[in-house]
């Protein structure tokens, strides 16, 4: 499962650490205390931006993705880039716009699923369309292709979780609902810069955890209602759990066993699980509104150089 | 790799462009050589694309050659040494080999031993099973892209239709790849999903034209290609082929199965057994690189001969560099 993983460009090159994303960002923070619009969050800025800004990213070429029809897998190959060239740019000095847009552009013909760059800036105007608009050509975005490649080393290819969840779903049986959940987990993961911290396999790996963990808790749950009820159940919640959900591994116990069967390091791997739980205890804090008022203010930086 | 962004006279300076030898719709190739070493090297300038509604993107082609040559650094695969990107060109300097297997077998100066075969095919194996575990289809193998270097390596090149295969969400996969006498059956039949047995019917098909010195199956057009296989290998059945049948509401003529030894005289048991593995009609049961290169054909006599002795052609080049005695260099898995 990992093996190719690390021979190839993206193992290579491009896992990256906290304190190079932390790094990554310094320029933007500079200027957002320059306006005092850090001071908001005082100590935490770090997270406000990161969190907030390429949350509110990842909505825009998700949204852009959504507009023109691709496949969850090319909005995540260009979520990445867009990702992995602002780790070596500035929001405030190259605008994300359109550094997004170029992204699908590219992500597009790199899935062989290509677009016209025109259906691409047209849709891009229309995501845009509130939030300050969209107003480059054809030429702007072609021109921007060239700076994004040569940004991204030439390294295109970009390996995502959701091949090691077919894998792992072979396993597990056509029927769990485990991969499938998993699967959205990954998904809004892609909201966060874990992409570029962790390998993938080990990404769908704890999306996996997750989601038996969260099914676990469920049980013991239910288990525990079932035993004031009926007074005995010992086996009560897990045992009635793999009845209902038919073949495969479905059962927890099952589930937790094989999952610790996995060839895999489990320290990193809880170490994304708390990443997944950070993200949805801050789902309900993030406000959009907030993001873009950030962004704002770092694109108008930028109109004005 | 260095990656730098400089103008074109840099690239001038680190490398020496020599003269054009080749032009298309997107990119002009230039020979030339690294300036330090003498080292031969292809420039491939990418050019902004053009079209009647104005500026494109860089061409399909040109970003499936880089993001698969990227992956892939092995001895059997031709080397992406450098990148240049300027405001708006790309330049790729590519390794530099003069000759080809399609220029070798066409030389009918040049008399094959098995053991030669064996060699190539080994080389083309390896290389392609490097692009598999890296998930990258080729899904352009033919001689004319199996480059021969002067020490006898042979490496696996243009990558301007390879595509990696790792999205498991892939559909709809264009069947207008693979030059059409390499082209595997389920491409004919316009299979919209289909996976690395496509190269490998490409793999049987040079295999059988090594012995032939002819191309196997050269097909005029699509119809008469399937025409062509089916007398060559006889009418694949739903036995052959489960879900045959269902691929196609057009007739075929039925062909009697013929044993490969009546074409293939000289070739021994081991060879006919390989080569009919690799062009099985049923995508799933044809090898996988991984199976044919544990094939008993490659460990039984005569053992392969060491790319440094393989027969090249005669006319060789004006250039002084002297040719480097490959030490066998292929090492068994």
């Amino acid at each position: 499962m990992a093996a190719n993983f690390w021979a190839s460009t993206h193992g290579q090159y491009w896992m990256l650490d906290e304190a190079a994303l932390r790094k990554s960002r310094e320029t933007d923070l500079k200027y957002l205390k320059e306006i005092e619009l850090a001071k908001i969050r005082g100590e935490d800025v770090y997270c406000f931006v990161l969190n907030l800004t390429s949350w509110f990213l990842y909505l825009v070429i998700a949204a852009l993705g959504r507009r023109l029809n691709v496949r969850q897998v090319i909005i995540a190959t260009a979520i990445t880039y867009f990702k992995r060239f602002y780790t070596k740019n500035s929001y405030k000095n190259t605008d994300p716009y359109l550094v997004a847009a170029t992204c699908m552009y590219l992500a597009c013909k790199m899935e062989e699923f290509p677009q016209h760059i025109k259906s691409v800036i047209l849709e891009m105007k229309n995501v845009t369309a509130d939030q300050g608009g969209f107003g480059y050509d054809n030429q702007k975005v072609a021109e921007m292709e060239f700076y994004l490649l040569e940004e991204l080393e030439f390294n295109l290819i970009v390996y995502h979780p959701y091949r090691t969840l077919k894998t792992l779903a072979i396993d597990l049986g056509q029927k769990s609902d485990v991969i499938q959940r998993a699967w959205h987990i990954v998904n809004d993961l892609f909201r966060t810069d874990i992409c570029l911290v962790y390998p993938p396999y080990m990404i769908a790996i704890a999306a996996v955890g997750f989601v038996i963990m969260i099914k676990e808790a469920r049980a013991n749950h239910n288990g525990i209602d079932t035993r004031t009820r009926k007074g005995n159940g010992s086996v009560g919640g897990v045992g009635s759990g793999s009845r209902n959900e038919g073949r495969g591994i479905s059962g927890i116990k099952e589930l937790k066993q094989w999952f610790s069967g996995l060839q895999v390091d489990m320290e990193k791997v809880l170490e994304i699980i708390r990443n997944i739980k950070n993200l949805y205890s801050q789902w309900r804090e993030v406000n959009e509104i907030k993001a873009q008022d950030v962004l704002r203010k770092l694109r108008e930086a930028q109109n004005k150089s | 790799m260095s990656h730098l962004t400089e103008d074109d006279s840099t690239i001038e300076r680190k490398y020496v462009k020599e003269k054009k030898i080749g032009e298309g719709t997107y990119a002009v190739v230039y020979q030339g050589k690294e300036a330090a070493t003498g080292r031969k090297v292809a420039i491939k300038k990418i050019k902004l694309g053009q079209s009647q509604a104005g500026v494109n993107g860089i061409e399909l082609s040109a970003i499936r050659e880089v993001k698969s040559l990227q992956e892939l650094q092995h001895p059997n695969i031709i080397e992406l040494i450098d990148i240049f990107s300027h405001k708006t060109n790309l330049n790729l300097v590519l390794e530099y080999l003069d000759s080809d297997l399609e220029m070798i077998i066409k030389d009918k100066n040049i008399v094959f031993m098995s053991s030669d075969i064996k060699s190539w095919m080994l080389m083309t194996l390896r290389g392609l099973d490097h692009c598999h575990k890296n998930w990258i289809l080729h899904r352009d193998m033919k001689p004319n892209n199996l480059l021969v270097g002067k020490d006898g390596q042979l490496k696996l090149a243009d990558f301007g239709l390879a595509r990696d295969f790792g999205d498991p969400m892939a559909k709809n996969m264009s069947t207008q790849v693979v030059t059409r006498w390499y082209r595997a059956p389920e491409l004919l039949f316009g299979a919209k999903q289909y996976g690395y047995a496509v190269d490998m019917w490409s793999v049987g098909c040079i295999f059988a034209e090594l012995m032939l010195r002819v191309p196997y199956l050269p097909g005029e057009t699509d119809i008469e290609q399937l025409d062509l296989m089916f007398r060559a290998l006889g009418t694949p059945t739903e036995e052959d082929w489960p879900g045959f049948n269902e691929l196609t509401q057009m007739k075929f003529q039925k062909y009697p199965k013929t044993p490969l030894k009546a074409l293939f005289t000289a070739a021994g048991n081991d060879t006919l057994d390989l080569l009919e593995k690799m062009l099985n009609y049923d995508p799933n049961k044809r090898l996988t690189t991984r199976e044919a290169l544990n094939h008993p054909y490659f460990r039984n006599k005569p053992r392969p001969t060491p790319p440094g002795k393989l027969p090249k052609q005669e006319k060789s080049n004006h250039l002084n560099e002297p040719v480097s005695p490959s030490s066998s260099s292929a090492s068994p898995y």
